[in-house]
C-alpha cells in the first residue's frame, strides 16, 4: 500500500517537473526574442529564475481565477475573472482588456466564417477553399 | 535524483513540449504559451475538480502570461543597461521582480508585507511561506 502512495507521489512530482519544463521552454523563447531585440544576453540562471517565478505565479492566478468564479456563483472561469486578475496595474488592465476583445472579435468572425462554410456545404467549393486558406493563413 | 528522472521522462518531455507547440499554429493569435499547456498549468492548481476555463479565459491567460514574462524580461534588460552590465543576470532580475510582482501578484500574498518595506525590497523567494 506504501508502494502504491510512493509510485502516486512520484508521478505527481514527474508530471510537474514535465509543466515545469514545458514553461522553461517557452520562457526561454520569449526572452530570445526580447534578447534579440534589445541586443542583451540573458544568464540562463536569469531565464531559470523567470521561469520559475512564472510557474509560482499560475499556481497564484489559478487559485485567484477559481475563487473568483466561485464568488460569482460559476464553476465555468471566464473572461471577466481574467481581468481581476489585471487589476492591479492600470495599462496592464487596458492592454488585457483590449485582448479581450480583440480574442472575442476573432472568435466571433471564425463562428460566422464555420456557419457560414457548412451553409455553403454542399455548393460553391470554391469558396470553401478560399475560407480554409484564409483561416490557416492567420 | 532530480537529473535521473529528468533523463527518463526525456522521451515523454520531448512529446509534451511539441505537442504544446503544434496547438499554438492551429489557434490564430494564440502566441507565447500554448492553450494546451496554459489549461494544463491552471488545472493543475485547482482546488475543485468541477472548476472549468473558457476557451476565451484561456487564450486571455495565455496572453497575460506571455505579457509577465516579457515584461520582467524587458525590465530586466533596462536595469543592465542602466547598470552598463554586458548581460542580464540575476542580479539584474532580483531588482525589478518585486515591483512587477506587486503590479500582478495576488492580494493575499502582498497585503501582510504593506507595513514591511525591508521585506518587500527582497527577492521574492522569501515569501513562500
Amino acid at each position: 500500500m506504501e508502494e502504491e502512495a510512493e509510485a502516486e507521489e512520484q508521478q505527481r512530482f514527474s508530471y510537474q517537473q514535465r509543466l515545469k519544463a514545458a514553461v522553461h521552454y517557452t520562457v526561454g523563447c520569449l526572452c530570445e526574442e526580447v534578447a534579440l531585440d534589445k541586443e542583451m544576453q540573458f544568464s540562463k540562471q536569469t531565464i531559470a529564475a523567470i521561469s520559475e517565478l512564472t510557474f509560482r505565479q499560475c499556481e497564484n492566478f489559478a487559485k485567484d481565477l477559481e475563487m473568483f468564479a466561485r464568488h460569482a456563483r460559476r464553476t465555468t472561469i471566464n473572461t471577466e475573472d481574467v481581468k481581476l486578475l489585471a487589476r492591479r496595474s492600470n495599462s496592464l488592465l487596458k492592454y488585457i482588456t483590449d485582448k479581450s476583445e480583440e480574442i472575442a472579435q476573432i472568435n466571433v468572425e471564425r463562428k460566422a466564417r464555420k456557419k457560414k462554410k457548412s451553409e455553403d456545404g454542399n455548393h460553391n467549393s470554391r469558396e470553401l477553399a478560399e475560407a480554409g486558406v484564409v483561416e490557416s493563413e492567420k | 535524483m532530480i537529473s535521473t528522472r529528468a533523463r527518463l521522462v526525456e522521451g515523454h518531455l520531448q512529446l509534451e513540449i511539441t505537442a504544446g507547440a503544434t496547438q499554438n499554429d492551429h489557434h490564430p493569435g494564440g502566441v507565447g504559451e500554448g492553450r494546451e499547456l496554459v489549461s494544463r498549468l491552471l488545472h493543475a492548481h485547482f482546488k475543485d475538480d468541477k472548476t472549468k476555463v473558457s476557451g476565451d479565459s484561456l487564450q486571455l491567460m495565455a496572453e497575460l502570461l506571455k505579457i509577465f514574462v516579457v515584461e520582467a524580461a524587458v525590465r530586466a534588460v533596462r536595469q543592465a543597461q542602466a547598470e552598463d552590465a554586458i548581460l542580464v543576470d540575476v542580479d539584474q532580475l532580483e531588482k525589478v521582480l518585486p515591483q512587477l510582482v506587486r503590479e500582478c501578484g495576488s492580494v493575499h500574498r502582498w497585503e501582510c508585507l504593506a507595513g514591511r518595506p525591508h521585506l518587500s525590497a527582497s527577492s521574492p523567494q522569501l515569501l513562500d511561506f
